[in-house]
C-alpha cells in the first residue's frame, strides 16, 4: 500500500520520493493521461494540508513506512491508482472482516463502505484525520505485505517526486473510504448522484476515487465492477446492468457499490480506458461462486478424502469446446486464480491460454485476483476467499470471452497499463544489464591487448596485432557464465555462505576448525554442494573460488579417482600452493596473495566403476585436508554419498524461480538480439524446468534460424527439449494411478501407457500391486451416490484390478519361468499395469509406497527353506511331503513343543528334547518351528522366559543327539559337533570330512531312499535311533577315524578316483566294513 | 496408401544430387562391387537427407556458420541420424574431417577409461581449423554406454567445449544421463512420412533403373512404416530376388501378416461380425502365416486401432494375450486363432444371447 506511506511521508518527501519515480515516468509516456495528471497534482496541493496534519500525527509511523516505501512498486499512476484502491480495498475488505468478526457476513460493511464514501462525503479534504488513524492501523500488515510483493519493481530512485502528489490524491482517498468504514452505509443511490456531483465538481480529487473500485480485487467481486480497471470507463447503464445482474446474485451492498464507482470513473477515465474493454469486462458471463461452507473451527477440510489437488486433473468434457483465439497479450495486467473442477478444459490448459496472452495464474485467490475461474467441486477456503474479497468469478465460458473480445495489449487497462510498464522495465534492465557486459567485455579485452603489448614490449618483439574477438567459438554457455556474484540466478545465500567459508578457511584453520563459528561452517574442511544439473553449481563453486582469491584444481568423473589414485594424486595437491603466486604470464605481474588452492571435486557421484574405493578416500581426505575443498554431486541421498555426511558441510542448492531466471534470459536475449516477449520467457523456463544451462542452449539453438520467438514455438521447443529421464518406480506408479492418464481427456496413448511399464519393467507392476489399493478410482463416480453404492463399486473395480494383476502373475510365470518367453512382454505389461491401473485410476494423494513383494518374497524363501529342511529331518518318521509336514505336523508338533516349553517351562525341557530326537529334529529346527507359526500360533504371541530358553539349550547341548543323515551342507557343522562329541579325534578327521562333502551327495540322493540300511549315517543315527543317541555318534566317529586313517594310507590320487566307488563302498563298507578297509 | 502412390514433386525443394551423384559417380568405382544400396545412396550433404525438414535446416545453418553446439539427436531407426550427424560432420570440416572427427559407436569399446582417455585425450589435441570450427566427438548409439561413461563426459564437454563439441545419436534419450541432456540441444527426429520415403525411393529406382509397380511401392513403404533403411533394403532384396518390383513380391520379401488385413478383422470382432473375422483368418492363415505371427500382428494392432475405445482395447487384448500364452506353449492350431476370433467377437454381444433357454 504505497498510499498510505506516501501519505504520511509526503512533507517528509525524502523518504517517499524514491519510492514513486517509476509510476511517473510511465505516465509521462502515456498519451492523455497527462490530463488526469494535473489535475491530480492540484488536488494534491489541496490535500497536502490534511496530510501534513495526519503525518504530524503519525510521525513515528512514517519512519517505519519510508524504509518499506523505498522499494516502491512500478506501476503507472493509473495502475497506481487501481492498485492503491485495489488494495484499499482489499485492505479494507479483508481487514475489516478480521475485526469485526471475519464471519460470513464481513462483506457488506467493507463493499459498501468505499462507496458511500464519495457520496456522504463531498470534501474528502476535511473528513480524515481519525479515520484515517485508524485506517493506518487496519491495513498497514496489509501494505507490507503488498510491497513485499512487488518489490521486484524497486529500486528506481530517479524518477520520484511527481508521483507523489498522485499518491497523496489516493492518499486522501483512501481516508474517505477509510472513514466510510465505520459509518453506516448510506443508501446507494443516494451515494451515486452524490458521486456523479462530485465528479463534475472535483474531477481532480475524485479521479483517484473511480479507481478505486476499479481496482481489481474490488472489482472482482461483480460482473460490472469486476476486472481490472479498464471497465470504469463502461458507461454508467452498463455498470447498472451489471449491477442488476449482481443483485440478483448478491447482496445488494455489494452490488451498488461496484456500479457506482464505475459509472463515476467511467466519465473522468475516459482517457485510461477504452469504452470497449469497459463493457467488455462488464459483459462477462460471470457466474456465482458457491457458497462456501459455513465455518466451523472444529472442521477441517479432509484432503485425504478428497485427494489433495485432485481436482487439478483433466476436465471431464475435454475437447468438446473450440479454444477461441484472441488478440495478443490481451490479458496483461490480469492475475487470475483457477479453482476446482473446469468443464471443458483441463485447469492447465487454462492456465497456458492465460499465460500465452499475458495474464497471470496464481494458487490462491487474494485481494490482487482478478478473475477466479471457477469449476466444480471448488475448495471452501477458496470459496472464502473469494467472498472475502469479492472476486469476480467466471467459467470457462467467460475466460473466453475474456480472451475472444478483448483488445490486444490489455485494452490499456491501468492493470494492463501497470504490467507493461513493469515488462517495459524488465526489458530497460535487461538492456541495461547487457550494456554493462558489453563495457565489461571492451574493458576485458583492452586490457588483454594491453597485456599483450606489454608482454611483448617486454620480450622486446612488436605487440601483435590484437586478436580480432572471436564470437563464435564459445558456446552460449561457457559466453555468458556468470563473472560476478550478482550474475548467479538464485542460490545467491548459498554462494555467499561458500564464500564467507571460503574467506575464513585460514581462520578456521588456525583453530583446527574446533570453532564452528555462527553458521556452523567453520568446524568443516570441506563443503559439499548438492542439487540438480544446470543450476550453476560448479559455476558457484568456481566463482566463489575466483572472489576469494583461490586457485582451483578441479577433478572431475573424467579423471581417474580410485582409492589410490585419490590418496596419491590428490594428497599431494593438498600439500600444494599455487604457482600464480610467483609467477605470472606474459606482462602480468605476480600476485602475491595468489598462493590459496582450492579443490573442487565435481560429480562426486560420479565416480563409479574404476573408482573403487575413491569415495571413501575422498571422504577420509575431507577430514584432514590443507587447502578447502569443495565437492559438487547431483543427488545427495544416493548410499554412495553417505561417507560424507558428517564429514563435509552440506549445501543444498534449489532450482531458482522463474523470476530469478527471468531477468539473465531477458538479457541474453537482448545480447544476441533475439526478440521474446515476456510471456515467453516464461514458458520457456517453466518448460525447460528452470535449467538455465538448457535455457541457454535452448536460445542459442533458437537464434539459428529465428530472431523472435511466440508463444506455441516455445511450448512447442520446450516439449521437444524435455528431459527424458528413465522413472522411478515410485514416479511411474504415481503417474499411472494418479496421473490421469485414464481420465477421457488424456492425451495419453495406450501405448504411452505401456511405455510406462517400460521405464522399469522389473519393478512397476509390482508397484501397482503394492499401490492399486489406496487409491481413490475415478470410475467410482460418486456424485450422489449412497456411500454403500460407492464402496460396493469401488469393491468392484479393485476385483477387477486384482483379478488382472493374478492374470499377470500367469504371464509373468511364462515370462521367468524355465521357456522365458520374452515375447509376451508387452501382453504382460498390459496385464499387470496398465489395465489394472485403468480400473482404479484416480486420485492418489500419497507417496507410493515400495513394493513389499521382494521382502515378502524372501522371507517366503526363507520359511519354505526351512519346512523343506525340517521335512527333511523327518522324512524318516514321517510320510507326508514338505506341504503336508507344514500343514498337518507342524501345527501339532508346535504344541508340543514350542507351546509346552512356553507353559510348563524348565520342567518340559526333557520331554520336549525326547520328542524332538525321535523327529530327528535338531535345535535350530525347534527355532524355525517357532518361526514358521501363524495365526494363533504367531511367533510374536510366544512367550518363552529365558531362563527356561538358555535351560533348553544348555540341556540339549550336553546330550549328543541321533541325525537322520548328513547333509553336504550341514557337514562342517556336523564335524563340529563330532569333534565336540569325542574329543580324541585326530586331525584326519577334517580331511575325511571334506572327502564327504563330496561323497556324501550322491549318498544322501541315491541312496537314502533305496538303501537305507547300508547308508553309514543313516545307520549309525536311525537305525539306532533312540536307544542308542549316544553310541551312534561315538560308533560313527569311531567308523570315520578308521576309513580316515585308510584314506590317509591310500594315496590321494586314489582316493580322488574312488570318490565315486567309495561313496557307494563307503556306506557299504562302514556298518559292517571296517574289515574291508583294514 | 494413397500417400504413397501419389508421387509428389519434390515438395521442400530439396535437391537429389545424391542420386545423381551416385549415378555419375557409380563408373569411378569398380562396377561389379555391389554395395548394399544403404550404403550406396546414403547421403553425404545434408540437402539429401530426407524428412525432418525444420531440424535439418537448423544443421544446415551450423554447417554454415561453424560454433555447432552439443547434441543430441534422438529417434526411431532408420530416420537418419547417424546420416544427418555425418554429414554436419563433413560439411563442418571438410577436409580436415580425418583429425577432427572422433567417431565411435557401439561397436567401438567407450567404457569410463576410453571416455577418460581417447575421449579426453582427442578433447585435448590440437587440430589446426577454421574459425568457429571445432573438433567433433560423434558419439552413436549413445543409449548404449553405461551411465558411468556418461558421467565421465560432463565436465569433459565444458572444460574442452571452445575446442571440442560432441554429437550423441541414440534412440531412446532417456538412456542419457539428465546432466548431459541439460548440456544439450536436443533433437528429436519423427518418423518420415510416407511422401519423404516414396521420393527417395523413386530417385533410387531411377537410378538404379528398377522395374516397379505403383502397388510395389506402397507395400515398400507400408512396410517400412517410416524406416527408411528398411524401405531401401527391402527395395533391393525384391529388385535382386524378383526383378521386378510388384506388391506381391514386396510381401514375399517382407513376409508379415498384413496389418491392413488383421485390422479389418477385430474391426468385424468389434462388430460382432463372426464370419467376416473368421474369413479374414482362414485367409491369413491360408497365406501361410504361422499362428505366432498372426496373434503377434494382433496384439499390435490391437494397440494402435483408433476406432476401438480404449476399454475394449484393453478386452480384446487379454483375449489376445490368452491366445498368445497358449500358443506360446505349443498349441499353434487354426481352432485356437478361430477361437481368439469368436471369444473376442463375443466381447461385444449382448451376454444374454449366450443363455442357455
Amino acid at each position: 500500500m504505497p498510499d498510505i506511506r506516501s501519505f504520511f511521508a509526503p512533507k517528509g518527501g525524502a523518504a517517499a520520493a524514491p519510492s514513486k519515480p517509476a509510476p511517473k515516468k510511465k505516465e509521462e509516456e502515456k498519451k492523455g493521461r497527462g490530463k488526469a495528471r494535473k489535475v491530480v497534482e492540484d488536488s494534491d496541493e489541496d490535500e497536502e494540508v490534511v496530510e501534513v496534519k495526519k503525518s504530524t500525527r503519525s510521525t513515528p509511523r512514517k519512519k517505519a513506512a519510508a524504509p518499506i516505501e523505498a522499494k516502491g512498486t512500478e506501476i503507472s499512476t493509473s495502475q497506481y491508482f487501481a492498485s492503491t484502491k485495489a488494495k484499499l480495498a482489499a485492505t479494507t475488505t479483508s481487514s475489516t472482516p478480521k475485526k469485526a468478526a471475519a464471519k460470513p457476513t464481513p462483506e457488506l460493511p467493507v463493499r459498501s463502505s468505499p462507496r458511500s464514501k464519495p457520496a456522504a462525503k463531498p470534501a474528502p479534504e476535511t473528513k480524515t484525520k481519525k479515520p484515517v488513524t485508524t485506517y493506518k492501523k487496519h491495513t498497514i500488515h496489509d501494505d507490507d505485505a503488498f510491497v513485499d510483493n512487488e518489490d521486484e519493481d524497486a529500486g528506481d530512485d530517479i524518477f520520484a517526486a511527481d508521483v507523489r502528489g498522485n499518491k497523496r490524491k489516493k492518499d486522501d482517498y483512501e481516508e474517505e473510504e477509510s472513514e466510510e468504514e465505520p459509518q453506516p452505509k448510506p443508501k446507494r443511490i443516494a451515494s451515486r448522484s452524490v458521486k456523479k456531483v462530485k465528479d463534475e465538481s472535483e474531477e481532480d480529487d475524485f479521479e483517484p476515487a473511480p479507481k478505486k473500485p476499479v481496482a481489481k480485487k474490488p472489482a472482482a467481486k461483480k460482473p460490472a465492477a469486476s476486472a481490472a480497471s479498464k471497465k470504469r470507463k463502461s458507461p454508467v447503464t452498463d455498470s447498472e446492468e451489471s449491477e442488476e445482474e449482481v443483485v440478483k446474485k448478491k447482496p445488494a451492498p455489494k452490488k451498488a457499490a461496484p456500479a457506482k464507482p464505475r459509472a463515476t470513473k467511467a466519465k473522468k477515465d475516459a482517457d485510461a480506458e477504452p469504452d470497449d474493454v469497459k463493457d467488455i469486462l462488464a459483459n462477462i458471463p460471470t457466474i456465482q461462486a458457491p457458497d462456501a461452507p459455513p465455518k466451523d473451527p472444529n472442521w477441517k477440510f479432509d484432503f485425504k478424502n478428497k485427494g489433495g489437488g485432485g481436482n487439478a486433473g483433466p476436465a471431464p468434457l475435454a475437447g468438446t469446446v473450440d479454444i477461441p483465439e484472441g488478440e495478443e497479450d490481451c490479458l496483461v495486467g490480469k492475475t487470475f486464480v483457477f479453482t476446482g473442477l473446469l468443464k471443458t478444459i483441463s485447469r492447465e490448459d487454462g492456465q497456458a491460454l492465460v499465460k500465452r496472452y499475458g495474464g497471470k495464474v496464481t494458487g490462491a485467490p487474494s485481494s490482487k485476483t482478478d478473475f477466479v475461474v471457477l469449476g466444480d467441486d471448488a475448495g471452501p477456503s477458496k470459496l472464502r476467499k473469494i467472498k472475502e474479497h469479492n472476486i469476480k468469478t467466471i467459467d470457462e465460458e467467460g475466460l473466453f470471452y475474456l480472451i475472444k473480445t478483448m483488445p490486444a495489449g490489455g485494452g490499456g487497462g491501468k492493470g494492463s497499463e501497470a504490467a507493461r510498464k513493469k515488462l517495459e522495465q524488465e526489458e530497460q534492465k535487461a538492456r541495461e544489464e547487457a550494456a554493462r557486459m558489453e563495457e565489461e567485455e571492451k574493458i576485458k579485452r583492452a586490457e588483454a591487448t594491453r597485456a599483450a603489448k606489454a608482454a611483448a614490449a617486454a620480450r622486446g618483439t612488436a605487440a601483435p596485432a590484437p586478436q580480432p574477438t572471436v564470437p563464435l567459438t564459445q558456446l552460449w554457455t561457457s559466453k555468458y557464465a556468470p563473472t560476478a556474484l550478482n550474475q548467479i540466478c538464485g542460490n545467491k545465500a548459498n554462494v555467499e555462505r561458500i564464500q564467507g567459508w571460503l574467506k575464513n578457511w585460514p581462520k578456521h584453520k588456525k583453530y583446527d576448525f574446533q570453532k564452528r563459528g555462527a553458521d556452523g561452517m567453520g568446524g568443516y574442511r570441506a563443503v559439499i554442494i548438492s542439487g540438480p544439473p544446470g543450476i550453476g553449481k560448479t559455476t558457484s563453486a568456481h566463482l566463489a573460488a575466483k572472489l576469494e582469491g583461490y586457485d582451483v584444481i578441479e577433478s572431475n568423473a573424467s579423471d581417474s579417482r580410485s582409492k589410490k589414485l585419490v590418496e596419491n594424486g590428490v594428497m599431494e595437491v593438498v600439500n600444494n600452493t599455487s604457482l600464480l603466486g610467483y609467477f605470472a604470464g606474459d606482462g602480468k605481474t605476480a600476485d602475491a596473495a595468489k598462493k590459496k588452492i582450492v579443490l573442487v571435486m565435481d560429480e562426486v557421484d560420479g565416480m563409479s566403476a574404476g573408482d573403487r574405493g575413491g569415495v571413501g578416500a575422498l571422504a577420509k581426505l575431507c577430514k584432514k585436508t590443507e587447502v578447502p575443498m569443495i565437492l559438487i554431486c547431483n543427488d545427495r541421498r544416493l548410499p554412495k554419498m553417505k561417507p560424507f555426511d558428517h564429514v563435509a558441510f552440506d549445501i543444498k542448492f534449489q532450482r531458482p524461480t522463474v523470476d530469478q531466471i527471468r531477468s539473465r534470459v531477458m538479457t541474453i536475449c537482448h545480447r544476441e538480439g533475439l526478440k521474446m516477449p515476456l510471456p515467453v520467457v516464461n514458458a520457456l523456463i517453466e518448460g525447460s524446468g528452470k535449467d538455465i544451462r538448457q535455457i541457454i542452449n535452448m536460445l542459442a539453438t533458437a537464434k539459428l534460424d529465428q530472431t523472435t520467438m511466440d508463444f506455441d514455438q516455445t511450448k512447442a521447443m520446450a516439449k521437444a527439449w524435455e528431459k527424458h529421464v528413465i522413472l522411478k518406480p515410485w514416479d511411474i506408479c504415481q503417474k499411472i494411478i494418479g496421473g490421469g492418464m485414464f481420465s477421457s481427456a488424456s492425451k495419453a496413448t495406450l501405448n504411452d501407457k505401456i511405455e510406462l511399464y517400460f521405464n522399469d519393467h522389473e519393478f512397476s507392476y509390482l508397484m501397482v500391486q503394492e499401490n492399486y489399493l489406496r487409491a481413490k478410482p475415478s470410475a467410482i463416480g460418486g456424485v450422489g451416490m449412497h456411500p454403500k453404492e460407492q464402496n460396493l463399486k469401488h469393491l468392484e473395480l479393485v476385483d477387477m484390478a486384482a483379478e488382472s494383476i493374478s492374470d499377470g502373475d500367469l504371464v509373468d510365470r511364462m515370462i521367468h519361468g524355465p521357456q522365458q518367453h520374452w515375447s509376451l512382454m508387452p501382453t504382460h505389461a498390459v496385464f499387470s499395469t496398465v489395465k489394472p491401473a485403468s480400473y482404479i485410476a484416480g486420485q492418489f494423494g500419497a507417496q507410493p509406497t515400495f513394493t513389499s513383494w521382494l521382502g515378502n518374497n524372501s522371507k517366503y524363501g526363507k520359511l519354505s527353506r526351512y519346512v523343506r529342511e525340517i521335512h527333511s529331518h523327518m522324512r524318516l518318521k514321517s510320510s507326508g511331503d514338505h506341504n503336508e509336514i507344514r500343514q498337518q505336523y507342524l501345527p501339532v508338533l508346535w504344541r508340543q513343543l514350542v507351546k509346552k516349553l512356553e507353559l510348563e517351562g524348565k520342567e518340559a525341557v526333557e520331554d520336549v528334547i525326547e520328542l524332538m530326537d525321535s523327529y530327528y529334529l535338531t535345535r535350530e529346527d525347534f527355532d524355525f518351528i517357532k518361526e514358521l507359526g501363524v495365526g494363533e500360533q504367531d511367533e510374536e504371541k510366544v512367550n518363552i522366559d529365558t531362563q527356561t530358553k538358555s535351560a533348553f539349550t544348555r540341556i540339549y547341548n550336553q546330550a549328543s543327539h541321533p541325525v537322520p543323515f548328513m547333509r553336504a551342507t550341514n557337514l562342517p557343522a556336523q564335524a563340529k559337533k563330532m569333534s565336540r562329541d569325542v574329543p580324541d579325534l585326530e586331525e584326519a578327521i577334517e580331511e575325511e570330512d571334506d572327502d564327504e562333502a563330496a561323497v556324501a551327495e550322491p549318498v544322501d540322493d541315491e541312496e537314502e531312499e533305496l538303501d537305507l540300511s547300508k547308508d553309514k549315517y543313516v545307520k549309525a543315527s536311525k537305525k539306532k535311533a533312540a536307544p542308542k543317541k549316544a553310541a551312534a555318534p561315538k560308533k560313527t566317529a569311531a567308523a570315520k577315524k578308521k576309513a580316515a586313517a585308510a584314506v590317509v594310507m591310500d594315496d590321494d590320487e586314489a582316493e580322488e578316483e574312488d570318490v565315486p566307488v567309495r561313496a557307494k563302498a563307503k556306506p557299504a563298507a562302514k556298518p559292517g566294513g571296517r574289515p574291508k578297509k583294514a | 496408401m494413397p500417400a504413397a502412390t501419389t508421387k509428389k514433386p519434390e515438395a521442400n525443394g530439396e535437391s537429389s544430387t545424391a542420386a545423381y551423384k551416385a549415378q555419375t559417380a557409380n563408373p569411378s568405382g569398380n562396377p561389379t562391387y555391389e554395395l548394399p544400396w544403404v550404403e550406396k545412396y546414403r547421403p553425404v550433404f545434408l540437402d539429401d537427407v530426407v524428412g525432418n525438414t525444420e531440424t535439418i535446416e537448423r544443421l544446415k545453418i551450423i554447417a554454415r556458420d561453424g560454433n555447432m553446439p552439443h547434441v543430441i539427436i534422438s529417434g526411431m531407426p532408420g530416420i537418419g541420424k547417424t546420416t544427418s550427424v555425418l554429414c554436419l560432420a563433413r560439411q563442418l570440416l571438410g577436409d580436415a574431417y580425418k583429425e577432427a572427427v572422433l567417431e565411435l559407436n557401439a561397436s567401438d569399446e567407450r567404457g569410463i577409461d576410453v571416455v577418460r582417455q581417447r575421449i579426453k585425450g582427442f578433447a585435448q589435441k590440437k587440430v589446426t581449423l577454421p574459425q568457429g570450427r571445432h573438433k567433433l566427438v560423434i558419439l552413436d548409439e549413445a543409449d548404449s554406454m553405461t551411465s558411468g561413461a556418461q558421467q565421465a563426459l560432463r565436465r569433459t564437454m565444458e572444460i574442452y567445449s571452445n575446442t571440442t563439441r560432441f554429437a550423441f545419436a541414440c534412440n531412446q534419450s532417456n538412456k542419457i544421463i539428465e546432466p548431459l541432456q541439460s548440456r544439450c540441444a536436443i533433437l528429436r527426429y519423427a518418423k518420415l512420412t510416407d511422401e519423404q520415403v516414396v521420393k527417395r525411393l523413386l530417385q533410387i529406382i531411377d537410378a538404379e533403373g528398377v522395374k516397379f509397380s505403383e502397388d510395389g511401392l506402397a507395400a515398400l513403404v507400408f512396410s517400412a512404416e517410416g524406416d527408411m533403411r528398411q524401405a531401401i533394403n527391402n527395395l533391393q532384396s525384391t529388385w535382386a530376388g524378383f526383378g521386378f518390383v510388384s506388391g506381391d513380391n514386396v510381401f514375399k520379401v517382407v513376409d508379415s501378416p498384413h496389418p491392413i488385413k488383421v485390422q479389418a478383422m477385430l474391426k468385424a470382432c468389434y462388430e460382432g461380425n463372426v464370419d467376416s473375422a473368421l474369413d479374414t483368418l482362414r485367409e491369413l492363415w491360408d497365406l501361410g502365416y504361422s499362428s505366432h505371427d498372426i496373434i503377434s500382428t494382433m496384439f499390435r494392432v490391437t494397440k494402435t486401432i483408433e476406432t476401438l475405445s480404449e476399454h475394449s482395447k484393453l478386452e480384446f487384448i487379454k483375449e489376445i494375450g490368452f491366445t498368445h500364452m497358449k500358443v506360446l506353449e505349443g498349441v499353434q492350431t487354426l481352432l485356437q486363432l478361430s477361437g481368439c476370433v469368436v471369444r473376442l467377437c463375443r466381447l461385444n454381444m449382448d451376454p444374454k444371447r449366450f443363455e442357455s433357454r
